[in-house]
């Protein structure tokens, strides 16, 4: 897509949600969603680190220190699809839920585990060997990450700004900002 | 898509595409035993997430500290492996 039609269907996107299961399930969501979205740094990351969490670490509850023995012993993707074809495991879904705002896009993920202690999340050192994913994603949200007292829903809020100003939109002398006309610097973002 | 050279006792692994959690049985697959040096060269990788930092730290751990370089480290995957502080673990060469 080209940038002014990035902004005409990014500005038809008002609330959506959708259910996933598995890891796969969980990415292709996220990376589809963020092409349709303005730019927004690391969004995809964050999106999908919080999104393979919920299947993880939620649903499936495989805890940060047993995936570590999986990974080192070659077996999680094992291991995940068996829990995944089994109960209480089979019956649980997570969900993406995005709404927009007039100024920000509010991304919300739930999972159907017991939850977990999410104010113990803190960057582990370079060589550690779990707990990474969403201590990078909680210092890469400039507004930090909000979780429900549980630990099973969690909140992403990103600023919403879309500028057309592309070469296709300027030739046209159209440019188009969908969020309340606010006109700041922004700095050079990537997904 | 993940590919291993060896030159002498030097293994060198291409990543290309996206680093991330369906890449472990692939990477998995080319770490030899008994090499003295890895590279892993990311120039092609446009994306990582943790699972592949993961991954670097098990070769880490394979292979002994010290033995592992990261070359060609660019946008998010350079971004997110500092954000981790992987510069303190691995040597990064341009």
């Amino acid at each position: 897509l080209s940038v002014r039609e990035h902004c005409e269907v990014a500005d038809h996107l008002r609330n959506v949600r959708f259910e996933f299961r598995t890891r796969d399930e969980a990415a292709a969501v996220g990376h589809t969603l963020v092409q349709l979205l303005p730019r927004v740094a690391y969004l995809e990351f964050m999106l999908l680190e919080l999104m393979i969490n919920a299947v993880e670490h939620g649903n499936l509850e495989i805890g940060s220190r047993l995936k570590a023995e999986l990974i080192r012993d070659n077996a999680l993707d094992a291991e995940i699809e068996a829990r995944l074809a089994r109960a209480p495991y089979r019956y649980r879904s997570a969900a993406l839920v995005m709404q927009r705002t007039a100024d920000r896009i509010n991304f919300s993920i739930s999972d159907e585990g017991p939850g977990f202690d999410w104010r113990a999340i803190a960057m582990p050192d370079p060589g550690a060997r779990s707990g990474r994913g969403l201590a990078l994603a909680q210092a890469m949200c400039p507004d930090g990450l909000r979780f429900n007292e549980t630990g099973n829903v969690v909140t992403l809020s990103v600023p919403w700004e879309v500028e057309c100003t592309s070469a296709s939109a300027s030739s046209s002398s159209r440019t188009t900002r969908s969020s309340p006309s606010r006109s700041r610097a922004r700095s050079p973002r990537t997904r | 898509m993940i590919q291993a050279t060896q030159q002498g006792d030097t293994v060198t692994i291409h990543i290309a595409g996206r680093f991330d959690f369906r890449c472990v049985k692939e990477f998995n697959a080319v770490l030899a035993p008994d090499m003295r040096s890895w590279i892993v060269d990311l120039g092609e990788v446009d994306y990582v997430d943790s699972a592949a930092l993961g991954l670097l730290l098990l070769l880490r751990e394979h292979a002994g500290v010290d033995t592992v370089r990261l070359r060609h480290l660019r946008g998010q995957p350079r971004d997110v492996l500092l954000m981790a502080k992987f510069d303190r673990l691995f040597t990064l060469e341009d």
